[in-house]
This record gives structure tokens, sequence and C-alpha cells, in this order.
């Protein structure tokens, strides 16, 4: 897992944000358990005080679950509430693109063809 | 402590080498010049005098090598504590929980042990020669306690005092050789503050003055000069 | 592993002071570390970062002040605080005609609490070579050497001056995960002093920022950045207002866009700024630790 110390979002969150990715692209599975704190404080070369940060927040968000002694869980309705979550944040981000689109004086068609050309780039970048 | 008597005995390597050389440098001339004597097809002229026996020669060469010996000693007092510093090894182990006062023991404790062994190798020669002179008759000329108790005299506070210049100079700065020098003039220095000392207050009894002067300031500087020296390397915080 | 009675903070300094003559090193620093926390001090070069580890150690005598850790005093008994802190130095003095495993034999010989164990994985870990002088090391194996001695005797606190600096990415990466691993498996507490930010963020809970020997800040790293902010705004008049934002830290005016950045951000920070007259626009900007520590030192060479 890749952390950008220069991005001004905590680490924590990056990092929570990571395993949100991970869920929701099926990496990891309902029931399945998540790496251990050493292990992806080392991954990610983190403190692993940040890293159960990380994983409390998905513990409150109800994404993982703890059991004693054998570590952290993917919750049963986890990939979907990961996959709300990144359908949430690619609305709130289009939301922003068309602000301020508009703020600029650019038309509904103007702001489809660049979110076209967005679509192909991405998915070029993709492959 | 082990382990520190090993780093200070391999630390001084070069020392050590150069004692060893000077440790038996002056047996190798002797034993050059007899088989050079061996060698020689004319039988000695009349008039020359004949060179002295092998024995007397081998136990010149003890005595000199016991006198080279000062100058390993001063050596390894010079490098004892400004070595360190110079190659920064100081600052590696001051952050060790390693106390001063461990450091130089293992330090005055190589230096014993050099003395200790060269003198000790010296010293059995010559008693060697000794028994072999109570053994075998010869035509040497019987050699009295005084004859070598004067020069022993005067290597052993020569020793102490240049060893001990070296030692509290090496405490105060970071220059090996700047140490060992300081210890190997202090004798001279000495021998002319005497001289002048005694010119000026009695000129008449002038060798009596500077030699007992010697041999009485030699051993007072040495414990006033290794005291001050090892006081302030165990006092001082910084490497 | 030794126990350890005290509950009070793992590393203490008090009003540590350092002077050399007529220059001060280190001026009044106070700051203390909690157990299990790891402490980041961040600061230019000549802040003083050196000189306060050092005092730490025992190995430079305050001009006035108390540094203590795990209860110990470090001018009193140095002796007894290095069993049991771990130190690895920004320079490395190591005698270099000694072989890594001579090296390793010297200073098992000198702690009580040496565990073989630690120090076999460690240096399979860093996969150091046994038999090589330490002549023949890199900087980054010999980094990685000064952690392994560092770390072998259990020490319930690391202190690590400038660890990284000078390591290509990839001995910092390695030396990171040593670091890491050894945090993560013993919970030591761990101050370490750097210039680079990206350990800072990695690494530290708690931040301090040194400058000019001066602790100019001491919190744990994420309110530090939830709580200080740039606003930018513009000034009709091109002037400033009377009553300037508490808690500045910075600021600068061009024209009429008026940069400042607040500690103690909240939102009656802004609402105060709004209701000003000649301040209009008012944004507030995220910093990241990078600008947020450039404008501290910004700041302080405005006042001085």
């Amino acid at each position: 897992m890749k952390i950008d110390t220069r991005s001004h979002v905590p680490i924590y969150l990056q990092i929570a944000e990571g395993i949100r990715e991970a869920v929701a692209a099926g990496v990891y599975l309902p029931g399945e358990s998540l790496p251990s704190l050493r292990a992806l404080a080392i991954d990610a070369q983190v403190n692993p005080n940040t890293v159960q940060r990380a994983y409390d927040e998905l513990a409150r968000e109800g994404l993982i679950y703890a059991r004693r002694g054998k570590g952290l869980f993917v919750a049963d309705q986890g990939t979907a509430s990961a996959q709300t979550r990144a359908q949430q944040t690619v609305r709130r981000a289009f939301d922003q693109g068309v602000r301020t689109g508009r703020a600029a004086g650019m038309h509904a068609d103007e702001v489809r063809d660049l979110f076209e050309a967005s679509m192909g780039d991405t998915a070029q970048a993709g492959k | 402590m082990k382990w520190l008597l090993w780093r200070e005995y391999r630390l001084n390597r070069l020392i050590r080498i150069v004692g060893a050389v000077l440790l038996v440098l002056p047996y190798v001339f002797v034993l050059i010049g007899l088989v050079a004597l061996s060698w020689a097809s004319e039988p000695p002229s009349i008039g020359v005098p004949s060179p002295p026996p092998a024995i007397v020669a081998f136990g010149g060469a003890a005595f000199y090598s016991i006198f080279l010996s000062l100058l390993t000693l001063t050596f390894l007092g010079g490098n004892a504590f400004a070595g360190e510093r110079a190659d920064r090894s100081a600052e590696y182990l001051a952050y060790l929980p390693l106390s001063r006062l461990r450091r130089l023991a293992a330090k005055l404790a190589l230096a014993l042990g050099t003395a200790v062994s060269i003198w000790g190798f010296n010293i059995l020669v010559l008693l060697v020669l000794y028994f072999v002179l109570l053994v075998t008759p010869s035509e040497v000329p019987s050699v009295r306690p005084d004859d070598v108790l004067g020069p022993a005299g005067l290597f052993v506070v020569t020793g102490l005092v240049m060893f001990s210049v070296a030692w509290l100079v090496s405490s105060l700065q970071s220059s090996p050789a700047f140490a060992v020098c300081s210890g190997l003039i202090s004798p001279w220095l000495l021998v002319i503050g005497l001289q002048a000392a005694a010119w000026i207050y009695d000129p008449l009894r002038f060798g009596l003055i500077v030699a007992v002067g010697y041999a009485v300031t030699c051993p007072v500087l040495a414990v006033v000069c290794f005291s001050i020296g090892t006081w302030y390397y165990l006092r001082r915080v910084e490497p | 592993m030794t126990t350890t009675t005290e509950t009070g903070p793992a590393i203490e300094l008090v009003g540590l002071t350092k002077r050399f003559g007529r220059a001060t090193a280190v001026d009044r620093l106070s700051l203390s570390v909690t157990p299990g926390s790891t402490f980041g001090l961040i600061g230019p070069n000549g802040a003083g970062k050196t000189t306060t580890i050092k005092m730490l150690m025992g190995v430079l005598t305050p001009t006035a002040g108390q540094a203590r850790a795990l209860g110990i005093d470090a001018l009193a008994e140095p002796l007894r605080l290095r069993q049991r802190v771990g130190y690895v130095p920004e320079s490395h003095h190591v005698d270099r005609w000694m072989r890594v495993a001579e090296v390793v034999g010297f200073c098992r010989s000198l702690y009580g609490s040496w565990n073989d164990q630690t120090c076999r994985e460690m240096l399979d870990l860093f996969e150091l070579d046994e038999r090589k002088k330490v002549r023949h090391l890199s900087k980054g194996m010999l980094v990685k050497l000064s952690l392994v001695l560092a770390v072998s005797h259990e020490p319930e606190v690391l202190v690590l001056d400038e660890p990284m600096a000078g390591l290509d990415p990839l001995a910092r990466e390695e030396f990171l995960d040593g670091v890491l691993r050894t945090i993560c498996e013993r919970g030591q507490t761990v101050l370490f002093s750097t210039h680079s930010l990206d350990d800072v963020q990695r690494l530290a809970d708690t931040v301090g920022i040194l400058y000019g020997g001066r602790l100019l800040v001491h919190r744990n790293i994420e309110e530090l950045l939830a709580t200080t902010k740039r606003i930018r705004a513009t000034l009709t008049d091109g002037r400033l207002p009377d009553r300037l934002p508490p808690s500045m830290i910075w600021q600068r005016v061009e024209g009429r866009e008026w940069l400042v950045t607040v500690g103690e951000f909240t939102e009656e920070t802004v609402r105060q700024l709004r209701a000003e007259e000649g301040v209009e626009h008012v944004e507030v900007i995220d910093l990241g630790l990078e600008e947020l520590f450039k404008d501290f030192i910004r700041g302080q060479r405005a006042v001085s």
C-alpha cells in the first residue's frame, strides 16, 4: 500500500481508503481476515498506531469487525458498504467538477465532453 | 573487560610492531657485528683494543633494548587518549554504557603489559648471561652493582617522565603525535631547566645538582602529570 | 526485558539549555514523550536537534535544565541510562578495522540485557555479512548495523539522530522496515530527529518543531494538521485589520492578497475574520506538514 505523505489527507484516512478500495474490489471478501497491524504497518511503512486508527475508523463504519485473539475481518455487508462509499466519493468528485465548470461558465455539453474524455483517458491508463 | 583489552591491543598495532623492532634491533646489531668479526681474515693488530666478548655485547644489547622500550612506552602513552579522538572512535564509545575508568584501566593495562614483557625478556637475557658467566671461565671484568643500578635508575625515571607527560598531553588534546613528542622532549627540557638552575645558583656543584635534581624531579613530575592526565580524562563529559 | 516501574514519561526534558560562549544552541527546551509513542523532532540544520540528543544521552553537559529517560537523569547516571536506551547516530565512527562480528561481540560485552536471537534476526534481515570489515560497508549497511546494535540490547527507549540522512531510497526503505519491525514487536518509545517531513509523517505520533534552539510546537501530529490552517483573504484597502487572529503563526500581504496561517483554528476564527471590515473572500486552506513546517519557520524568521 502506497502512502502519499505530501497529500493533505491524513495518513490514517489514506490507509482506510486503501482498505475500502480493496474490499470494494473484492481483494478481501466478507468473512476473510485483513492484514495484521504489524504487516500493514511494515507494508505501508507507517507507524502501527496510525494503522490502528485506520482500522478503528473502518470498524466504526461497520466495514470490518474484530474477533478477540483472531484479528480483524471484513463484515458481511462489507463489500456492499465499501462500494456504496466508493459511489459516494465518485459522486462528490463529479459534483465538484460540474460546479467548477458552471462557475467557469461552461455549458452542460462541454462538461459532458470533458467527462467522456476523462473516461477514455483513464481507461487507457488502466490497461 | 576482555573485549576492551583486545580492542586496545588491536588499536595499537603499529606501535606494537615498532616496539617489537626496537626490542630486537640491538640484538640484531650485535649479531651482525659478531658475525662480521668472525669472518674477518686478519687477526686484530697490536694496539687496537680487542672487541668485547659476546657475552658483554649481548648484555649491552639488553640494556639498549630496555632503553629503546622507553620510546615504545611513550608512543603508547601519547596514543592513549588522543588516538581515539583523532579517529573519532571516542565519539562512538561515548554513547555506550562504558565508564571512562574501565577504558583507562584497559589502556594502562596494555602499557604495563608491554613494559613487563619487554623488560621481562631483556632481564631474562641478562640473567642467562649472568649464569653463563658464573659457569664459564673468562676474562670479563666483573660487573659491579653500581655499574648497573646507575643506568637502570636513569632509565626508570626517564621512562616514567616520558610516559607520564605523553599521557597527560594525550588526555588534554587530540593529536597523538603531539603528545608523543611532548613526552620525548620532556627529559631534555627538564635537564636544560636543571642545568640553568644549577648554573645560576651553584655553578661549583653543577654536576651534582643536575644529577640529583633529575633523580628527584622526574618521579615527582611523573606522578603529577599522570595524576592530572588521569583525573582530567575521568572527569570530562565530552568525547 | 527489564521491567520498569516508572509511570511517568519515557523521555523528559525540563528547561534544557546549552550555550556555547555567547551562542545559545538549545534554549529552555521542555518536552515529554509518553511511553510507547513515537516523537519526531523536526527542524532545519543548526536548530539544536543533535545538541539536544547529546544532552539526553549524557554526552554533553547542559548549561541548565535536565534531561531524563525512564526517570534516569542523563548527567547523574549516564551509564545506567545507556543500558536502557538504544542510540543510532547520524555519523558513524565505529572502529573501521573491526569486523561486524567483532563489533557485535564488543557491544555485547557491555550490555547486561543483550539478546543474541534479536541480534541474529536483525543481522539476517539486513543481510549483513559478519565477516566483513566495517570499512568495507556502504553507508546504508553501516546505518543498519547501528540499528542492530541499538536494538539488540532490548532497550525501552530508542533515540535516533537523523538516522536516514544520506541514504539512498532503497536503503531508506530497508532501514524504515527495520525500525517499524522493532516498534511493532517491542513497543518501544522512540525519539528521532530529522529534517525529512516524510519520515515524520510516517513514523511520528507526536511532533515537535525546533528552531533556533527553541521548541515552537509540541503536538500530536493529526491534531496539529487539523488545527493549523492557512487563510486566504482579500484586503479591500490593502490594509491589515486592527484585530489580527490570535495564534497567528505567519502572514504575508501581497497587493490585496493576504495569507495568514493560524494555529488553534476553529470556525470562530473564520467568522471573526469575515466580520472584520476590509476583509473579503475569506477562504480556508488545508496545509500539509511541509507547508505547515515552512510557515512556522517563516514566522519565526519574521519575528527575529
